[in-house]
């Protein structure tokens, strides 16, 4: 069983055909924290509405980035692209469908901005975590 | 004679065969007669149960049937637009061809379950009996280590299978037929009136109020009720990894349907209270 985990970071192109990669990688991290299947199934929505989130800005992105880490209470995922920082989070966007998706799939979430861009991050408890 | 005489390949030899019913030279008769409006409404009503029998071929693998019956009888009216009479080949061969070959193209086009390679396929089918034998030993959703071990599959290989399981639409797995219809439908009506009594629910886009009811329903338990996959299931009465494909389908389709954040917002949409 593994404690907490260094950072995993996986960087792909800005396009929907790539989400999937992180989704892949997210779910083999999940997997390997015991969450259940229901769980690591979430994550990878999560991760699909999240990079939606970021890839339907008006500024375009050419990347996005996952950071995957884990510690004994929770796995946590911040996922940010190199868009150009305007307004973020857009207006409306908490209030919108796919914050309410996000928010309902993790414990926590929350926009932030990261070294590269806007960032979106999500923190979704641990199966053995009892708190 | 033989019923078929010039489609004897097993392709169209079938009890549906519109040769049993419909004589050749009637048909190649009315195909002079186009493009004569009646005459082509009498083709397609000759051959329209032929169309659907084709589609009932390709059931199970995880498309709507009325679906597969709309593209086949697609394929049939291209079939009658195409067919030279004077080539001397029966029309249901022709037809035949043309309306599997747009069955096999819709499939390709909307990239479902036929893409997903068999091996996967069968991985998916054990790892769905698997997960819902553990949830039934273990009283929770299984880990993936877990499904590994009764499945003597890799961690990797469960996880590509229970991904590729989204590939299919739910209904063709375990989903009672009659997609709405069944005995569940009658259960959410009462899960339907606390959505109408709930006043977040009010504030959420047409197109999600628009979902079929299970659909619905699973949406409103999972996000406005905060309940967990395997307390859906149990409410609703299906699987939960059944609850997984349907909610992972719905948020795809939602995601296509509402395009970004940006219009996610119904028309009328006010705060959320609290």
């Amino acid at each position: 069983m593994i404690e907490s985990l260094d950072p995993v970071v996986v960087t792909v192109p800005a396009g929907p055909g790539f989400v999937h990669v992180l989704r892949t990688v997210v779910a083999s991290v999940a997997a390997r924290l015991d969450f259940a299947i229901d769980g690591v199934e979430e994550m990878r929505i999560a991760i699909d509405e999240a990079a939606a989130l970021l890839l339907h800005l008006h500024a375009p992105a050419t990347m996005l980035r996952a950071e995957i880490t884990a510690d004994p209470s929770a796995l946590t995922i911040r996922l940010s692209s190199d868009a150009a920082l305007t307004e973020w989070p857009p207006a409306g966007t908490e209030d919108a469908w796919p914050w309410r998706v996000i928010s309902g799939l993790c414990d926590q979430a929350g926009f932030d901005v990261s070294t590269t861009g806007p960032q979106v991050w999500m923190r979704r408890r641990r199966p053995d975590a009892r708190s | 004679m033989d019923a078929s005489p010039q489609t004897g390949r097993s392709l169209v030899s079938t009890p549906a065969s519109p040769e049993r019913r419909t004589d050749p030279d009637e048909v190649v008769e009315l195909f002079r007669r186009l493009p004569d409006a009646a005459a082509r409404d009498e083709l397609t009503r000759r051959f329209l149960p032929f169309a659907e029998y084709l589609a009932r071929r390709f059931t199970g693998r995880g498309e709507a049937q009325e679906d597969l019956e709309q593209v086949a009888s697609l394929g049939l009216v291209l079939a009658i637009d195409r067919f030279d009479v004077e080539r001397g080949v029966a029309f249901s061969t022709y037809a035949a061809a043309t309306i599997i070959g747009e069955l096999k193209r819709h499939f390709r086009d909307k990239g479902w379950a036929i893409r997903v390679p068999r091996l996967v396929q069968e991985h998916s089918l054990d790892v769905g009996k698997a997960a819902q034998a553990l949830w039934q030993e273990l009283g929770r959703s299984p880990t993936i280590p877990e499904l590994a071990r009764r499945t003597g599959l890799s961690e990797e290989e469960v996880l590509e299978a229970i991904d590729a399981s989204q590939a299919y639409r739910a209904s063709s797995i375990d989903a009672p037929l009659g997609e709405d219809g069944g005995s569940h439908a009658d259960m959410m009506g009462g899960l339907d009136e606390a959505l109408e009594m709930s006043p977040e629910w009010a504030t959420v886009s047409d197109a999600v109020k628009q979902l079929p009811v299970r659909e619905r329903t699973i949406v409103f338990l999972r996000f406005f009720r905060g309940l967990t996959q395997t307390e859906i299931a149990e409410e609703v009465g299906i699987s939960q990894m059944h609850v997984s494909r349907l909610l992972a389908q719905t948020l795809r389709q939602l995601r296509g349907d509402i395009g970004g954040p940006a219009a996610g917002a119904g028309p009328g949409e006010a705060p959320a209270s609290g």
